[in-house]
């Protein structure tokens, strides 16, 4: 537990300093560099192979073409574009499923009743893929905006739904009781004790939206749309501009990384106390 | 008529269970009690016998089927009790600091900042916890954790205290530190106390009077008076010849419950002494 906490430092401070410090002395950094190796492994093989001929560098073009047609992208601004348009939907989807999956998460877990009527059902909404439900999304909204979000917001809701209710009805009855004998009406029992005492089981299921909700994205846009790094994927491999391609696949790349961990550094601010057992 | 003096009033109380159409099950039958403001009521009895029920009617949590309870001479009918619950469990928000917990029911009624923080160091204070205001539940010890607990408990001011077995859980020597400290506190702060434990001395040592069970359905077999004047020291509790003499008539009381059972738990407590 104690070696949890000495990783955040170490992890943050960067693989060259990692380097730099004491290799020898310093067990963390020992493993922060051996769990780094095998990216920057894969980093470089990607340049070297096309540049070698292992692959041809028109199909596969070596990572530095990549970097640079991002850098002209962003130069040129044309990637922002690109950007807000994805991250826009992508947060509008992934916040409403937020929204909504807590909300009726708290309700259907707190009633068991409800909760056990409505169980088999929400298994088999959450067992649908959405994407075999794109379609349907396309016949009912069209193939605008609405039916994008809405079908990032189905990808994301159900992770945060079952969770949710999952968390709820494991809150310890001893805690609403200490709570109802303080005199805690029904609003505060909701806010002030359900909720965060669910809060450490619903945090899994947040983190698995986010990542639905860049899959969702890139399917979504793949499928039909005028903006977005998912149409940049596709668009450029139409018209065979495959640096822009791998580009845009890249940029999907780090932004799954840095969703994941700035919800990874949230839940361990969240869920601090349970750290420090 | 006289009823404003008392504390707490039970008068006839039933409670029955029915789980779903089949016969309702009376699990609290015709229960009649007056509690001193500032007593220290502990009650003993079987498994079974209802005690946690009788708990949740006093904490209002549920209303009785029949027959009337008077906190203040109200009735928990028709007003919400607000009472200081302990529990075996200590029921500690896990995610709030010791002083968040302690100042949490405050919190429910909007006290200010300043009022709280005030509240909660001297409650801490009082069960020598103020050292811990700042780590989380799950780095103390037990003996520590139901410390917290009771200064949660009295934090809010409350009515009355009720202790569900609360030092059940903790090893012998906690378990008589904290009772020590709870006579202390029961002595200076002037709380009338109903205290649940399987304990028979524990019963005896702490309690004014004690209130001994029987089960099927859950009645008062008897209330008895303990004959020690306060203040008491737990250490010279045990060889009081009085103390010994009435724990072995409650422990035989309620033996006489269980005619074919062995030796329970109940008797072997009284013999430990």
């Amino acid at each position: 537990m104690e070696a949890v906490v000495h990783d955040l430092p170490a992890e943050s401070r960067g693989i060259a300093s990692s380097l730099r410090g004491a290799l020898g002395r310093h067990p963390v950094a020992v493993r922060a560099v051996c769990s780094a190796a095998p990216v920057v492994a894969f980093l470089l093989f990607w340049e070297a192979a096309p540049r070698v001929g292992l692959v041809d560098p028109i199909i596969i073009p070596p990572l530095s073409s990549d970097a640079q047609a991002i850098a002209a992208m962003v130069k040129s601004g044309a990637i922002f574009g690109h950007l807000a348009a994805s991250l826009g939907r992508a947060s509008l989807g992934f916040v409403l499923s937020l929204v909504v999956g807590i909300a009726l998460g708290i309700l259907i877990g707190w009633n068991e009743r409800i909760r056990a009527t409505l169980n088999p059902l929400l298994t088999l909404f959450a067992q649908t893929s959405p994407i075999a439900l794109f379609p349907f999304f396309i016949v009912v909204f069209g193939v605008g905006e609405v039916s994008k979000v809405g079908i990032i917001f189905w990808g994301c809701v159900w992770p945060i739904l079952l969770n949710t209710i999952s968390g709820v009805s494991h809150v310890d009855p001893l805690l609403v009781k200490a709570a109802r004998t303080m005199g805690a009406t029904g609003g505060q029992m909701i806010r002030r004790v359900v909720f965060p005492a669910a809060l450490p089981e619903i945090f899994p299921g947040i983190k698995i939206s986010a990542s639905y909700a860049i899959l969702m994205l890139c399917a979504a846009e793949m499928l039909g749309a005028k903006a977005g790094l998912g149409y940049l994927v596709s668009y450029s491999q139409h018209v065979f501009q495959n640096a822009n391609m791998y580009a845009a696949i890249l940029l999907i790349a780090g932004l799954g990384v840095l969703v994941n961990w700035l919800l990874l550094k949230a839940e361990r601010h969240v869920c601090r106390y349970r750290l420090s057992a | 008529m006289e009823e404003k003096k008392w504390k707490i009033v039970l008068s006839n109380v039933c409670r029955d269970y029915d789980d779903g159409g089949e016969e309702a099950v009376n699990v609290l039958n015709r229960l009649n009690l007056h509690i001193r403001e500032g007593e220290f009521l502990a009650i003993v009895g079987p498994s079974g016998c209802g005690k946690s029920t009788l708990l949740d009617l006093l904490a209002g949590l549920s209303v009785p089927t029949s027959g009337e309870i008077l906190v203040d001479g109200q009735s928990t009918r028709e007003t919400s009790v607000r009472c200081g619950m302990v529990q075996q469990g200590y029921a500690l928000f896990p995610w709030l600091t010791v002083r968040e917990n302690v100042e949490f029911p405050l919190s429910l009624r909007d006290v200010p900042v300043e009022e709280r923080r005030r509240v909660s160091d001297r409650e801490l204070r009082k069960v020598f916890m103020e050292g811990y205001a700042d780590h989380y539940p799950s780095e103390l010890s037990g003996g520590m954790r139901q410390r917290v607990a009771i200064a949660r408990a009295l934090a809010s001011d409350p009515s009355f205290l009720l202790m569900d077995e609360p030092f059940a859980a903790l090893d012998p020597e906690t378990r008589e530190t904290l009772q020590d400290e709870l006579l202390h506190i029961a002595n200076t702060a002037d709380k009338t106390i109903v205290f649940v434990t399987h304990d028979v001395f524990e019963a005896a040592a702490l309690a004014d009077r004690v209130a001994v069970m029987t089960a099927n359905p859950g009645t008062f077999r008897e209330i008895v008076d303990v004959p020690v004047p306060r203040p008491r020291k737990i250490a010279t509790l045990r060889t009081l010849p009085e103390i010994r003499e009435t724990t072995r008539y409650i422990a035989r009381l309620i033996h006489r419950d269980q005619p074919d059972a062995t030796p329970g738990e109940n008797i072997s407590d009284a013999a430990v002494i």
